[in-house]
């Protein structure tokens, strides 16, 4: 017994909404053919033919006949109205307000208020790419470019084209490149070994030092001055192989921002090579004479000036990663 | 000087120098190749460019008619967008349907310089948005489903660690 009201509960629900189209299957063909005898309402017939099958096969299926019957005379008195005179309504409330819509934007169109601006979405996908060229440029800006691709579909497509992340590649490892065949450029890109050209690698150093004794310390024989000196050496890759490296004791932000091979370096920057074999990066580098530095480290050191004076040091550095 | 009679799409004809007229290679092969540079009354249509976005053309190629020719694009050449001099800033400052058009119409007429500076100027606009940002500047509507734009996310993930 109990299987048997679950059945016809959960006949129920079906019937009920099977209730309402039925009444629509008579109320809205009828509508249609007063509106236009087109061949618009063969479709609904057929919807309303196979609906009507379909609760006959439910109602037959199911243990409880006499619940159906009462929803379709209850239900058309409720759902008719609505069903009768709603869409019709609706319909012309829709054509009124494009056609007034469509007569504005004529309107518009006449004064020269309006027209048809050309969007980005209108450019050939050669012309996009070649913008996104711009975008990464040689400082390879590929944040910009990864956050293009995520404002929308089309510019996903454009942004991880072959013809770009091939561009990212050389730019990277040279005109030599290669790549698996099985992977897209971009997925060589990002599994191969690099260096990071975004930003700076820091190492931060110290050392101590003795201090000079003033006339003042002589007082006393177990006091000694020690210079605890905290500085960071700053180690900048570019994209084709060059690199800078400066020391500084100056706040790391403020070298991260002037450290670059094109605007003015800061003091003491040596610029260099470097290499990624497989799973290292191999570098030199060498300082760079430049008149104004060596002057500018002069007037520093007749001011008394608490630089170190070994501002540009005229070994080579040779450096290797750790694999 | 000699000059040649460019028509818009929408009929205007400009009256242009030949040697400005031909920092446009499409014009510059097309009166090398078709020998119209003697008749004066020749008029060269050009489809594809409206009257306002022609005049545009022709005043920056008239600024830029002394410049050297462009070099040809080098994959090794340092590229960047800050170089943009303060004249040419100044002539881009137009609403985007202009700055596309410009870049369609440069493209068409094979104007690199053109090209170059106007592609660089959207570049520009780009550089350092988040997505929404860029959404907001082009008027660009987000039509990822909510499990693409995770799945975008994810992929974009490596270049946003610090």
């Amino acid at each position: 017994m109990s299987t048997t009201t679950q059945a016809a509960q959960a006949a129920d629900p079906e019937a009920n909404p099977e209730a309402d189209p039925e009444s629509e299957s008579v109320a809205l063909p009828w509508h249609h053919v007063l509106e236009s005898p087109s061949p618009e309402d063969h479709p609904e017939l057929a919807l309303a033919q196979f609906r009507e099958e379909w609760q006959r096969e439910v109602q037959t299926g199911s243990t409880r006949p006499p619940a159906p019957p009462p929803q379709p005379t209850q239900a058309p008195t409720e759902a008719k109205p609505p069903v009768a005179s709603d869409p019709m309504a609706e319909e012309n409330r829709i054509f009124q307000q494009a056609r007034e819509f469509f007569l504005a934007g004529v309107r518009l169109e006449r004064h020269g208020d309006l027209h048809d601006a050309t969007h980005i979405s209108d450019l050939p996908p050669e012309l996009v790419i070649n913008i996104l060229k711009w975008v990464v440029t040689s400082q390879l800006d590929l944040r910009s470019l990864e956050r293009f691709s995520a404002s929308c579909r089309w510019f996903y497509l454009l942004a991880r084209s072959e013809e770009l992340w091939r561009l990212v590649c050389f730019r990277t490892w040279g005109p030599l490149v290669e790549r698996p065949v099985a992977l897209s450029w971009r997925e060589h890109f990002l599994t191969q070994p690099r260096v990071r050209v975004s930003g700076c690698y820091i190492a931060r150093s110290s050392y101590t030092r003795q201090g000079e004794r003033g006339f003042q310390d002589n007082t006393s024989k177990n006091t000694r001055t020690w210079h605890l000196v905290r500085y960071c050496r700053f180690l900048r890759f570019f994209p084709g192989g060059r690199a800078a490296m400066v020391t500084s004791a100056d706040p790391p932000q403020n070298v991260v921002k002037t450290l670059a091979l094109t605007a003015c370096p800061p003091q003491g920057t040596l610029i260099g090579q470097y290499k990624v074999v497989k799973n290292r990066v191999y570098g030199i580098i060498k300082p760079i004479k430049i008149e104004p530095v060596i002057s500018q480290l002069r007037r520093n050191r007749r001011r008394g000036s608490v630089m170190p004076t070994d501002l540009t040091p005229d070994q080579e550095f040779h450096f290797v990663s750790n694999p | 000087m000699p000059t040649i009679k460019l028509q818009s799409s929408d009929g205007e004809v400009f009256p242009v120098d030949v040697e400005i007229a031909k920092q446009s290679v499409t014009i510059k092969t097309m009166l090398d190749d078709l020998g119209m540079e003697d008749e004066e009354e020749e008029i060269v249509p050009l489809p594809n460019v409206n009257a306002a976005i022609l005049k545009k053309v022709i005043q920056w190629a008239t600024y830029h008619k002394d410049d050297p020719p462009a070099p040809e694009d080098d994959e090794n050449k340092e590229k960047r967008t800050d170089d943009i001099t303060s004249w040419d800033a100044d002539f881009l400052k137009v609403d985007q349907g202009t700055l596309f058009e410009l870049i369609l119409a440069s493209n068409y007429l094979d104007i690199k310089g053109l090209l170059d500076v106007t592609c660089k100027t959207v570049a520009n606009m780009i550089k350092g948005k988040t997505p929404e940002e860029i959404r907001k500047t082009f008027n660009i509507k987000n039509d990822f489903t909510p499990s693409e734009e995770e799945q975008v996310r994810k992929e974009n993930e490596w270049c946003e660690e610090k």
